[in-house]
């Protein structure tokens, strides 16, 4: 009646636990009990001998290799989505559309070169490519410093999991050793190692006493019940971002959310920064050159269009004159004429030529802009292949680990005729020996 | 195979997830009859659509620079008409007055005829447009032709010999009227001198001078003709590519529509399917959300 009552404890626990994550199924294991009377076997019942907890441990490692891929892909998927809506919109007017309106208005200015609104149309189509240029220039700054964030705090999740999974090897090694394993930590064990996975690629290894031990780019981060805490170590003008422990071992780590964080911040980010400042660059050079060839309405002098002393995107600005008066735009290619619309023609002519890494501006500013989508596009397929990877493995493990209710239902009433049963007996022997009783009365 | 209510559950729920998600993007695409929106829809559709965008606004700024170049020309060749029209009545009343039967006094009448004609012919080649004068080259912010009685003829010339242009596509520029100086150099010498010689023959009863200026107008008149046909064979032109343009535009303006709208039959179709599939999923599982033996116990 004890091993049914116990039994059915189990299967309570089993049903209560169906919908947590990370748990595993567990089964009485049970032995018949014997010994040897005269010729005779006689059963003496039953005996716990454990009870058992179902999971497929070589499922769980394939899992982390895959949610550790999946982490990382997630994590860069969000920083393009950030990117592409900074860079790329639905409602027209982005960075090619305002390069365009800009060599627009030096075409219509070398139609009328005497026509005041003209000039002024010109310095507001430039100032607004500028913006533009600004703004996609600080959206990229912002983005960096979230990446960069997202890394400090992908660190500071890995050192709690750590922590959590110090104090439960600790626990493990203890019900280990008096030879009673405690399930439920081993259950909140997975589902750390599960979370941690996801954050970085980690190497996992089991100790004969039963206590995890924890690499991480083949440093030693966790063994026994000690984790050592990880620190990050940033350079935010050279874009560095590194990992140490206490003692100044460095870590090489990949891999998970935060490899995703870091290449961001290192590498990507820096990347898009780069191309559209050559953007920027350009647009200041190619049209300077021309625009010092030429002449504005007022004066014989020789002005730049843009302030030659800065070319980053963020910092691109009018040349303070020009800003001032928009008649010392030089349109004419010859002093005093003021019909002459050479140079703005020129100028606008840079549209169709291969001035940025030998391709049009334009073609190069429309491939900078879709870069973080097609890069997300990518990501999607990838991540829907993964999903439907780690849902087989899922699937798999739930086979072996997950808790089916009607099965779990009907042990349960197999438990109870059991229970039943034995009272049945008992009152039998009782009913028996009553018999017995009143026969000597 | 074990299959637990976890199972059925997160495959139920992921299948529904999928199928919001594709609804989702079908309504976009419908209601906004756009496809690719972002370049993470579709990247290479998106670059595609971009560029041939920019082809477009290209050509649009092609055809507005050529209908003002045609505005200033069209008024150029008006003026040009005018002149030549003048011109050839200068020919008409010298070749009356080279008769020996005109007297001395109709000649001086003539005189002053060809005076009054020189000075329309002034103002009307001193024709703008907005603030710049159509002949006077790129020097057009000074009226090409002043009276001046140092300079040749008794009209000054302060046009240069650079006709404005317009940029009317890659590599490709049109004149968009002719200068002063290239209408009065002719064969036989300054437009504005030969008629002042007609002027002061006629005033001096000089039958021979006029008889030989004769020549002279004819080469005035056949060089100012050729001036304006060319005038005219560039306004052919730009109407010609601004057709062009025009019909380039509609075929590029179709790929950019193939590329990145929404092909609604497809969509409508796609919508059908993804309902259908929608609601059977959530049939099948609201029967098998009850399909346990926790209703027999």
């Amino acid at each position: 009646m004890l091993n049914a009552e116990r039994s059915l404890s189990v299967t309570s626990n089993n049903i209560i636990n169906a919908d947590t994550p990370g748990y595993s199924r567990r089964r009485v294991e049970n032995a018949p009990v014997g010994m040897q009377l005269g010729s005779h076997q006689v059963g003496l019942g039953v005996n716990i001998t454990s009870i058992k907890r179902l999971r497929n441990e070589l499922t769980d490692m394939q899992m982390t290799q895959k949610r550790q891929e999946m982490g990382y892909m997630y994590e860069k998927m969000k920083t393009f989505e950030q990117l592409e809506t900074s860079m790329a919109s639905d409602s027209g007017g982005d960075l090619d559309m305002r390069i365009s309106r800009l060599f627009d208005s030096f075409s219509e200015l070398s139609n009328d070169p005497q026509d005041l609104s003209v000039r002024n149309h010109l310095l507001g189509e430039a100032s607004q490519l500028i913006d533009k240029l600004g703004d996609i220039s600080r959206n990229l700054d912002r983005t960096s410093e979230i990446s960069r964030q997202n890394a400090t705090g992908t660190i500071a999740q890995i050192n709690d999991l750590l922590e959590d999974l110090a104090s439960l090897n600790k626990a493990i090694t203890v019900s280990g050793a008096t030879g009673r394993p405690d399930h439920d930590s081993l259950d909140l064990q997975v589902q750390k190692l599960e979370k941690l996975s996801e954050l970085v690629d980690i190497e996992t290894m089991t100790a004969e006493n039963g206590s995890l031990e924890v690499r991480i780019g083949g440093v030693q981060i966790l063994s026994e019940d000690r984790a050592r805490i990880i620190l990050p170590d940033i350079n935010d003008i050279d874009k560095k971002f590194g990992l140490h422990l206490e003692n100044g071992t460095n870590i090489p780590a990949s891999g998970g959310k935060l490899a995703a964080s870091i290449e961001m911040y290192e590498e990507r980010i820096p990347d898009f920064k780069n191309r559209l400042d050559l953007i920027a660059e350009t647009l200041v050079t190619e049209i300077n050159t021309l625009h010092r060839q030429g002449f504005g309405l007022e004066d014989d002098q020789s002005r730049n269009f843009f302030d030659p002393n800065v070319t980053s995107a963020g910092t691109i600005r009018i040349d303070e004159a020009i800003a001032n008066n928009s008649q010392h735009i030089a349109a004419s290619s010859m002093d005093g004429e003021a019909g002459n619309g050479e140079i703005a023609m020129a100028i606008a002519q840079l549209r169709s030529e291969q001035i940025i890494e030998g391709r049009k501006l334009l073609d190069y500013s429309v491939d900078l802009i879709s870069n973080p989508g097609s890069n997300l596009a990518r990501l999607r397929t990838a991540v829907e292949t993964h999903k439907s990877e780690i849902r087989m493995l899922e699937v798999q493990q739930e086979q072996e680990a997950g808790v089916n209710i009607d099965e779990e239902l009907s042990l349960m009433i197999r438990y109870q005729n059991a229970y039943q049963s034995a009272a049945r007996v008992i009152s039998s022997a009782q009913q028996m020996y009553d018999t017995l009783i009143s026969l000597v009365r | 195979m074990r299959i637990t209510q976890n199972i059925i559950f997160n495959d139920f729920m992921r299948d529904i997830n999928r199928n919001r998600s594709q609804m989702a993007g079908l309504q976009s695409d419908l209601s906004s009859g756009i496809k690719v929106r972002l370049p993470s829809q579709d990247p290479v559709s998106f670059q595609r659509s971009r560029i041939l965008e920019e082809d477009i606004r290209k050509q649009e700024q092609y055809q507005k620079n050529i209908s003002n170049g045609l505005r200033q020309s069209r008024i150029a060749q008006e003026a040009l008409d005018e002149s030549l029209d003048s011109l050839i009545e200068i020919k008409r009343i010298l070749t009356q007055g080279a008769s020996d039967t005109s007297s001395e006094y109709i000649r001086e009448n003539m005189a002053r005829e060809v005076a009054g004609i020189r000075e329309s012919m002034v103002s009307t080649l001193n024709a703008s447009y907005g603030d710049r004068y159509l002949f006077a080259g790129t020097n057009a912010s000074e009226q090409p032709f002043r009276f001046d009685d140092s300079a040749p003829g008794g009209v000054a010339n302060a046009a240069n010999d650079t006709p404005p242009r317009i940029h009317a596509g890659d590599e490709t520029f049109i004149d968009m009227s002719v200068t002063a100086t290239d209408l009065r150099s002719g064969n036989a010498g300054d437009m504005f001198e030969i008629i002042a010689n007609v002027e002061q023959a006629l005033l001096d009863n000089d039958t021979e001078t006029l008889n030989s200026l004769l020549n002279d107008v004819g080469k005035v008149i056949d060089h100012a003709s050729i001036v304006t046909s060319k005038l005219g064979s560039n306004i052919n032109r730009m109407e010609f590519m601004y057709e062009q343009y025009e019909i380039s535009k509609v075929v590029l303006r179709s790929n950019v529509s193939e590329l990145v709208d929404t092909d609604f039959a497809n969509a409508f179709s796609d919508m059908q399917r993804n309902q259908v599939a929608f609601e059977a999923a959530m049939a099948v599982h609201s029967h098998m959300l009850h399909n346990s033996l926790l209703d027999y116990l």
